[in-house]
């Protein structure tokens, strides 16, 4: 069951257009790409600012699959159950494909802090997010 | 005052099952119902954390959007939410209110509950008061 990161793992990440681009193990860094579903839509014509989370929480719980099945083994994969989230909004994120990269800062027994970032074709920065979370064993995979 | 319904139905809003409750002028609260999606959910069987935010932000911009009398609608800079128990798929509740709205920014703050009350998420937002985007794209 290993890398499960790389492909469309659930309907929240199917919903997203997800699509894995690179994982960087030493710098414990996913790369994926969304494209948005037009029923994100807000009326400004852009993706509605909450709904932008949810491609950050998509790839800095890829992040954290992946560096958890680098450095600890494809038993030890963990998913974040996050507590909190914040987010910091640069640019508006348009209805076209973008790039995500999320990266693990530290990842405890307990506790997993993580970051992300979206980026558009030109690599400026839309959107940044951290997150604490609890890294919880990945639900449903035993086979 | 436009029908509140109508003037909640765009594309992301109908993806969330909005419908408008309640507004309490003088707290510049706003009461929300939702409908979480099958497509917002993960392998725990739960609305995605991030996704949780669509909510949060939808009942923190109508708080503004009702209390400047549907002129204007928030511009986020920032948002930081709490995610306190698993948000199911089906019916939620939305309460945002305005904490204090300023000519060149606005805090805006809102939660998320189950049909029992029970409080799932909360938020808080800065953001920058635009005039009303009304283009349907």
């Amino acid at each position: 069951m290993a890398r499960i990161y790389e492909r469309r793992r659930s309907p929240s990440s199917e919903l997203m257009g997800s699509e894995f681009v690179s994982f960087d193990a030493e710098k414990g860094e996913l790369t994926c790409r969304y494209t948005p579903p037009p029923s994100f839509a807000s009326p400004r014509g852009a993706v509605q600012g909450g709904l932008i989370a949810g491609f950050l929480d998509e790839v800095m719980g890829g992040a954290l699959l992946a560096v958890t099945e680098a450095r600890f083994g494809a038993a030890e994969q963990r998913l974040p159950l996050n507590l909190d989230m914040n987010l910091t909004f640069l640019r508006m994120v348009p209805m076209e494909t973008i790039t995500a990269k999320g990266r693990v800062v530290k990842v405890g027994k307990r506790v997993a802090f993580l970051e992300g970032e979206l980026l558009d074709r030109e690599d400026n920065v839309l959107a940044r997010a951290t997150s604490s979370a609890i890294p919880t064993p990945v639900p449903g995979v035993n086979d | 005052m436009t029908d509140p319904k109508h003037a909640l139905g765009h594309a992301h809003a109908d993806l969330m099952g909005v419908a408008f409750e309640s507004f309490d002028k003088e707290r510049e609260e706003i009461t929300l119902r939702f409908h979480a999606p099958d497509s917002f959910i993960t392998p725990r069987g739960s609305v995605q954390g991030g996704l949780v935010a669509g909510f949060l932000d939808e009942v923190m911009g109508w708080a503004h959007v009702w209390a400047t009398d549907q002129a204007e609608a928030p511009l986020n800079l920032e948002i930081s939410m709490s995610l306190l128990r698993p948000v199911r798929a089906g019916p939620l509740v939305g309460k945002g209110r305005v904490v204090r709205r300023g000519r060149k920014v606005i805090f805006l703050e809102g939660e998320l509950f189950d049909e029992t009350g029970t409080l799932l998420a909360r938020s808080t937002s800065t953001a920058i008061p635009t005039p009303r985007p009304t283009g349907e794209n």
